[in-house]
């Protein structure tokens, strides 16, 4: 293949000479180069604006093309029985077929609904025949609506520039009320533009905004998280420098806004590494884009800063694990060691030659963010050597103390239950 | 005595030769629909209808996702719609992995002589080998170019120009073909057309 380039590129050099063509760029063939660090990328970003820091090393990598169908209950049962879990716990097939499952949220009827990444839906999971889930389409016509919550008997719907509500969904699930915008004071950056919703238990949604970029200087608009109030649209910024979070949570014994944090691509395969982060005080800055990771500066945009300047991350999750939504156990079901801890869905890695994440880890760490512990809890399954099978995108407790993982790839939300 | 190595060797015999037959046997869940689509896509994922794309050794997820679009909305089925109404995701799944699996049209050897140069001076800024590769076989959710049938590929371009096509995502199939003159879609289809 190396071979095959090197001589289609001097064939390409050589025409260029014989025939003058001086303004023909072998280089142009070789890495993907963009320039990101203005508007006009942001606001016309090329379908792969993520490819355009490319290096040599890590030449050819591209993301996943996700799974155009959900997968079968047979393929989920023979990947589930893969995946290895702590001793008393079992995962198992809650849902099939709830297309490119992302955040999820329960109804006050017991109904689930569901984002989706791009396929613009929002699926509503009830119970249908022989005591199986059945999902369906309740919202269409959106954009990326990733985020979903569920508060006062309204479910609330991010889709990049737009929060949407819609009053009592569940008294007529055959069609969906009409939507009302409750905050839309947002940049319309589609890169990283896709939000998660955070209840913070007050009535407001803390809601991530990610730079429009890889890396570069964003706007002032973004690189952020918001408190937004849905009540009277009005919304403070409570956290900064922040590359790109699709999934946080309230400490339940404080009220502190946990999140995570995806961290920049093409320096290398093991750097910098993605990120838990903890916000103890209004405007917080976390480092990007001058410095990843809690102490790596980076090449270009460190600026003069020192990394010692912004508040580091709690733990450094690993490279490109991919960490996405994020739920703090308050049950009683799982043994008493994993009350107030945290459960991440690690998404997994497109941006390294070995495959990083694909798994759920578990979090033990103090209300002060003090003595944190990471162990892997459930890993195997989502990976089959560096085949993708499966890739867990939130979490989110079951009212029997269970654990719901919804996955894109597949298209489904597993439920992990302990018993002794 | 002598019948048991008689007996081994009819055994051994059926073992050995391959089953032709059953390798390009496709499942059962499209073995009758593909009667269908075999009318314009040719026989063996070969079409040999003006307009009508081959569809061998398109990748499977390309196919797929190609199917799923046509019935959900995605992408304007048009003479495709009365097919993709009915098509289960089993099926889906089928005829993404049964196309995959056919060889891949041969490089066209007739019509207009393509000219690599000016086709690269097109090609070449618009990175169109990094979804479809240096030899244009496609990968993942982008579709095989090289040996598609050049009045296909002018469709195609002309379609994703004027936004009657999309494409995935963001789009990157319309904002790449938004600039391309009539000349330069006609000199990219020969050029691919001929590609091995």
């Amino acid at each position: 293949m190396r071979r095959q380039k090197a001589v289609h590129a001097c064939l390409v050099g050589a025409l260029a000479a014989a025939f003058g063509c001086g303004a023909l760029s072998v280089q142009a063939q070789d890495l993907k180069h963009y320039e990101s660090n203005n508007k006009n990328f942001w606001l016309n970003p090329p379908a792969d604006w993520f490819l355009g820091d490319e290096t040599q090393a890590q030449k050819g990598l591209v993301p996943n093309p996700g799974q155009p169908l959900p997968s079968s209950q047979a393929d989920l049962e023979k990947m589930l029985a893969n995946v290895k879990l702590p001793p008393g716990f079992k995962i198992k097939v809650w849902a099939q077929g709830v297309p490119q499952a992302r955040q999820m949220a329960w109804g006050d009827k017991g109904t689930l609904f569901v984002g989706t990444f791009d396929k613009g839906v929002v699926s509503a999971v009830v119970d249908g025949e022989g005591g199986k889930k059945v999902a369906k389409p309740f919202i269409t016509g959106l954009r990326m609506p990733t985020g979903v919550a569920f508060m006062n008997h309204s479910l609330y719907v991010i889709d990049i520039d737009k929060l949407y509500k819609y009053d009592n969904p569940e008294a007529d699930l055959s069609k969906a009320p009409e939507a009302k915008v409750v905050y839309d004071d947002m940049p319309p950056y589609v890169p990283h533009g896709w939000k998660y919703l955070v209840d913070d238990g007050k009535g407001g949604f803390y809601v991530p905004f990610g730079p429009p970029c890889n890396i570069c200087m964003p706007p002032t608009s973004v690189s952020q998280y918001r408190r937004v109030d849905p009540a009277d649209g009005t919304a403070e910024i409570v956290a900064l420098g922040i590359r790109n979070s699709v999934g946080g949570a309230v400490d339940p014994r404080t009220g502190d806004l946990w999140f995570t944090e995806n961290a920049r691509d093409w320096m290398s395969d093991d750097m910098p590494s993605d990120k838990l982060n903890h916000v103890t005080k209004l405007g917080e800055h976390f480092g990007y884009p001058h410095c990843h990771q809690g102490d790596t500066p980076d090449p270009k945009f460190a600026m003069g800063h020192k990394c010692s300047e912004f508040t580091p991350p709690v733990v450094n999750l690993g490279p490109h694990v991919a960490p996405l939504g994020m739920k703090f156990y308050t049950g009683s079901q799982f043994p008493a060691e994993y009350k107030n801890g945290i459960f991440i869905a690690e998404h997994g890695s497109w941006n390294r030659h070995k495959k990083n994440g694909y798994r759920i880890v578990f979090i033990s760490v103090g209300p002060d963010g003090k003595n944190p512990k990471e162990t892997v809890f459930a890993q195997g399954g989502f990976l089959d050597g560096e085949k993708i099978v499966g890739r867990p995108a939130d979490i989110l407790q079951a009212p029997d103390g269970s654990l719901l993982v919804a996955d894109d790839q597949t298209g489904a939300v597993y439920q992990i239950s302990y018993s002794k | 005595m002598p019948a048991k190595p008689r007996f081994l060797l009819a055994a051994l015999v059926a073992v050995a030769l391959p089953s032709a037959a059953s390798a390009a046997d496709p499942p059962a869940s499209i073995k009758s629909l593909l009667t269908t689509c075999n009318a314009c896509h040719g026989a063996k994922g070969i079409s040999t209808i003006a307009q009508t794309p081959s569809l061998a050794g398109q990748p499977d997820i390309f196919t797929q996702y190609q199917l799923v679009f046509m019935r959900e909305g995605g992408r304007k089925p048009g003479v495709m719609a009365a097919v993709v109404k009915t098509l289960t995701d089993e099926q889906i799944q089928a005829l993404g992995a049964w196309y995959e699996s056919l060889p891949p049209p041969p490089a066209l050897k007739t019509g207009a002589a393509p000219d690599e140069a000016k086709a690269m001076a097109i090609i070449t800024p618009r990175h169109c080998d990094s979804c479809h590769k240096e030899d244009f076989s496609g990968q993942g959710e982008t579709g095989r170019l090289a040996g598609q049938r050049p009045d296909y590929l002018i469709k195609a371009l002309k379609d994703f120009r004027t936004g009657e096509r999309r494409g995935r995502g963001m789009g990157a199939m319309m904002e790449v073909s938004v600039t391309l003159k009539d000349d330069d879609i006609q000199t990219i289809a020969t050029y691919l057309a001929h590609k091995p």
